[in-house]
């Protein structure tokens, strides 16, 4: 039954047209970024089926061939081409810290609206927690994740859901703080409700909307923290290609042929400042509008 | 068989910080029973312990001394259990008195999913589009969502809420505080009326003494945590017996005496004598001595000395 | 000074535009005699509120009167410069509202905001005495203390004592007292008829609250839809209000009934506005609307001010076929054959 209601509170949620709200108040550079970044997860989510695939074999061309019709972005030191590699890398970073900010924002919710309901110890020892979490440099954590684990995809994963996981746990913790207070949770409460319809019939639909913009924001948290750790030889293992292990791998050519270093790391810059920009943009959209100032 | 019973209800709550600890009299021995049937309206002015009365009367707060009785039974887990569904409340603030991403029609049907007795929507919707009909909303208000309602509607649509499970005592906190005069004669009405035709149990707690006195059967007088005045609400439309009860009544208007008005000053709490020694107009010697004790006079119950002496 | 302190004219102002504006005056006519007490009352969005902000022009950037005028203490409002009007309001028009505790600095202590209210700062023995006026018994004890730690009640008397210290001419008074207990409310409204008599201060009391109206001002001025529908004597309004309005009101407010008796209410609710009202904005609310009275439609035409004697005026068409009981309804006599 709890379902149902969800169901019906996200409907609720579309039909005030939240997305319709964003577009009707976006400015042209929220645009663009939208638009890019629109691009990129399209490219990313279609690569494997993309006829490029057949150029990220080892000698499709010739080596460290500079940027041409036939490879856009040239071609690296083993003859592949450069550009087919930044599309895999594209869906690699993005893929993997979409799946690490989304497992975060799930558990993360739900951790922050426990500590907001039960409050007192609970919520001490939460708070702590994730004060303890979020003092470790976060490439740190990621070393201590790769030796614990072993270098890989996985403990890319994991070290990039433990690291924004604290960041959603405050967010969600502070938002639904302002709603278990109110007269529809204390009422429910009087009714009888249970905890678990009272967390995710009252609260979560409630803070629902605080939440995704964060994760949109801590994705490009996300992707730094991954090609850092792919750059250091700790996330994404060859012959895979995330932008991260694209600009180590290529960072010896640097001198002799700039381009295979360039572009990745362009592209990379571009995703960031996009889902940066996109979230930034959605959160200031999302959040109580200042009132225009008196004289 | 009395619904509700309080018996010698005590509410204390620890403040300040760790190291210097007091303790804050919320509620101090509070006998106050509500009958089957009865409206009790609870006036004072901020700081009396109303609120914390309601608080405890509904169940969100289990008092730090005395017992609260349910039908003759200590309220424990077991009785909390027995009695879903058969309590509710309607609070204070129409903003967000419920849930913005529900629509009306699953905030009201609410309480009956927690019972399990909803059944299927169609079902839902008959019984909605009933309770809806008795606070006054056409039936068709259930597709609309909170920010599509005035305050007054939400109010409304609180009460339709609070009365779907047909309880046996609702909580009114200061629930039509925040609305205009227009609105809030219709909404006192409908209370009004709706408790004439299904017999419910309620406290209504409210600043407002003019309100309270039109939908309460009988009006409990709170100050400083003490219930100083208990009597039926028509002796409220004549001169109240407390000089306190009085005292409110010629600040909301109802009194045009000046000799009522209370002083300024404080509650003193740190001595023997009464409470409201140092606001009253009528103090006498013996009441910066003596802490008066509630006594029964005529059809009422109030604790000053000079009621005591007029026997 | 002339002998009003604002004269308002026909004033139309509107918040938003294109689709979303909301015309939150529709035709405000209204003057405050100096060192009067002014009462408005009116429900949410009646725009009681919105005429004290205009007073002191605490409108958003960019808005301007639609049409009409607004002359406060001799000057039309909306012709000062930034620093004319900044002038104005540090010491002329003060403002007290609604939330002492919020209106005052948390970080500073009480003396330091009373002696910094103005441009040049007060000494030691100006914020004593400021304090003292204003019933503090102890004036040195609050001067040192912090806002967290006054009562409702004591916070609002300093915030009155800031206002005072500018010895301004119009203070205005927007639910000043909504959120204070019964009791303190009367001490503070007390308070503020006392300072209005003695240093002759205009004072406009914005408040649902009737009885403090009646209770405490000269005149009450009763808004709806954005228009000042009655304007009189304020004993007098209460005792006979002749505006179907201000007679529901009163029939609505608990407190006047007798044990047993229903309150009287009003049917529907309060009009938003989007534009200027077609007729009269109570129309289809009032039971005595009628769509033909001496030849005009209550839903379609706009009343106009009409005198019912020297200082009490009302907008209505046929105030005068409606018989005189005290917030009851009933027609007169002359026009039940009609």
């Amino acid at each position: 039954m709890a379902e149902t209601d969800i169901a019906q509170a996200k409907k609720a949620g579309r039909r005030k047209g939240a997305l319709s709200v964003f577009f009707a108040r976006a400015g042209i550079g929220t645009m663009i970024a939208v638009a890019l970044l629109a691009i990129m997860v399209i490219v990313g989510l279609a690569e494997p089926y993309l006829p490029t695939t057949a150029a990220k074999a080892v000698a499709s061309g010739p080596r460290r061939a500079p940027p041409s019709t036939e490879f856009i972005f040239g071609t690296d030191n083993l003859g592949r081409s450069v550009f087919a590699r930044i599309l895999e890398g594209i869906r690699l970073t993005f893929l993997l810290s979409a799946v690490a900010v989304f497992l975060a924002g799930v558990v993360g919710s739900i951790i922050g609206m426990a500590a907001a309901w039960y409050r007192g110890v609970v919520d001490t020892l939460i708070a702590r927690l994730a004060d303890i979490l979020f003092a470790f440099p976060s490439m740190i954590f990621g070393l201590i994740v790769a030796a614990i684990l072993g270098p890989g995809t996985l403990s890319a994963i994991v070290a990039i859901f433990f690291i924004v996981l604290p960041t959603m746990v405050r967010v969600v913790r502070g938002a639904a703080l302002g709603i278990v207070g109110r007269d529809f949770v204390v009422a429910a409460t009087i009714s009888g409700a249970s905890t678990f319809r009272i967390l995710f019939v009252h609260v979560l639909p409630n803070v629902a909307s605080v939440t995704v913009v964060q994760m949109a924001y801590l994705m490009s948290i996300g992707m730094i923290i991954e090609s850092g750790l792919s750059f250091l030889g700790l996330g994404v293992q060859p012959p895979l290609s995330s932008l991260g292990v694209l600009l180590r791998e290529n960072s010896a050519f640097m001198n002799i042929a700039p381009w295979v270093v360039l572009a990745p790391g362009a592209v990379l810059t571009l995703a960031i400042l996009c889902v940066n920009y996109v979230g930034d943009a959605a959160r200031s959209i999302i959040e109580p509008s200042q009132p225009r100032p008196l004289e | 068989m009395a619904l509700l019973e309080a018996k010698s209800l005590s509410m204390t709550f620890a403040g300040g910080p760790p190291w210097a600890r007091r303790s804050i009299d919320a509620l101090r021995e509070i006998d106050l029973n509500v009958e089957p049937g009865e409206v009790i309206g609870v006036v004072g002015e901020s700081g009396s312990g109303k609120s914390t009365l309601g608080n405890v009367f509904i169940g969100r707060m289990n008092p730090t001394g005395g017992q609260l009785l349910y039908r003759g039974r200590v309220v424990d887990a077991a009785a909390r259990r027995e009695r879903a569904g058969k309590f509710a409340a309607v609070l204070q603030h129409p903003k967000w008195s419920l849930n913005p991403m529900l629509r009306v029609l699953d905030s009201v049907a609410e309480p009956l999913k927690i019972l399990g007795r909803a059944g299927n929507r169609e079902n839902q919707r008959r019984l909605v589009g009933h309770i809806l009909e008795q606070v006054g909303l056409p039936g068709s208000y259930q597709d609309r969502f909170p920010h599509e309602l005035s305050g007054g509607q939400r109010q409304r649509v609180s009460i339709a809420r609070a009365l779907i499970t047909k309880p046996e005592f609702v909580l009114f906190d200061e629930a039509v505080s925040a609305l205009d005069v227009s609105v809030q004669a219709h909404v006192l009405n409908m209370i009004r009326d709706l408790q004439r035709s299904s017999g419910f149990s309620a406290i209504f707690i409210s600043h407002d003494l003019a309100a309270t006195r039109y939908v309460a059967s009988r009006i409990a007088v709170l100050y400083a945590g003490r219930l100083v005045e208990d009597a039926p609400a028509s002796n409220f439309y004549d001169t109240a017996t407390h000089p306190y009860s009085r005292g409110l009544q010629f600040a909301s208007g109802l009194l045009d005496n000046p000799s009522n008005e209370l002083g300024l000053g404080n509650v003193i709490l740190d001595t023997k004598g009464c409470p409201l020694a140092e606001r009253c107009p009528l103090v006498q010697e013996r009441c910066n001595r003596e802490d008066p004790v509630l006594r029964k006079t005529g059809n009422a119950r109030a604790a000053c000395h000079l009621v005591e002496a007029q026997g | 000074m002339s002998e009003y302190s604002a004269r308002i004219d026909d004033l139309v102002l509107e918040f938003g535009n294109g689709a979303n504006a909301v015309r939150a005056l529709d035709g405000v006519t209204l003057d405050v005699a100096a060192g009067s007490i002014l009462g408005i009352v009116g429900e949410s969005g009646s725009g009681k509120s919105t005429v004290g902000f205009a007073m002191g022009r605490l409108v958003p950037q960019g808005v301007f009167p639609k049409s009409g005028r607004l002359e406060v203490l001799g000057k039309q409002v909306w012709e000062l410069d930034i620093n004319e009007m900044r002038r104005m309001r540090t010491q002329d028009v003060r403002y007290v509202f609604q939330d002492p505790i919020a209106t005052l600095d948390p970080t500073k202590p009480i003396g330091w905001q009373v002696a910094n209210s103005l441009e040049t700062p007060l000494g030691e023995a100006e914020v004593l005495s400021a304090l003292a006026d204003v019933g503090m018994p102890q004036p040195a004890r609050v001067a040192a203390s912090w806002p967290h730690e006054l009562s409702g009640g004591m916070a609002q008397r300093v915030v009155i004592a800031m206002a005072l210290v500018g010895r301004p001419k119009l203070i205005i008074a927007d639910e000043a007292t909504s959120a204070l207990d019964a009791s303190v409310r009367t001490r503070i409204l007390e308070l503020m008829r006392e300072q209005s008599r003695k240093r002759g201060i205009t004072l406009l009391i914005l408040s649902h609250d009737l009885w403090a109206v009646r209770m405490f001002c000269d005149n009450i001025a009763v808004m709806y839809g954005g228009r000042v529908v009655e304007h009189g004597p304020a004993a007098r309004v209460f005792a006979a209000p002749a505006h179907p309005y201000t007679r529901a009101l009163l029939a609505a407010t608990a407190g006047h009934e007798k044990p047993g008796e229903k309150l009287n209410t009003i049917p529907g609710i309060p009009p938003l506005l989007r534009g200027a009202s077609p007729g009269c904005a109570f129309a289809p609310r009032c039971e005595f609307a009628r769509e033909d009275v001496a030849g005009k439609q209550c839903s379609a035409d706009r009343p106009v001010l009409d005198d019912k004697e020297p200082g009490w005026n009302l907008l209505c068409h046929h105030w005068r076929s409606l018989s005189v009981v005290n917030g009851k309804k009933g027609m007169g006599e002359d026009h039940g054959a009609a």
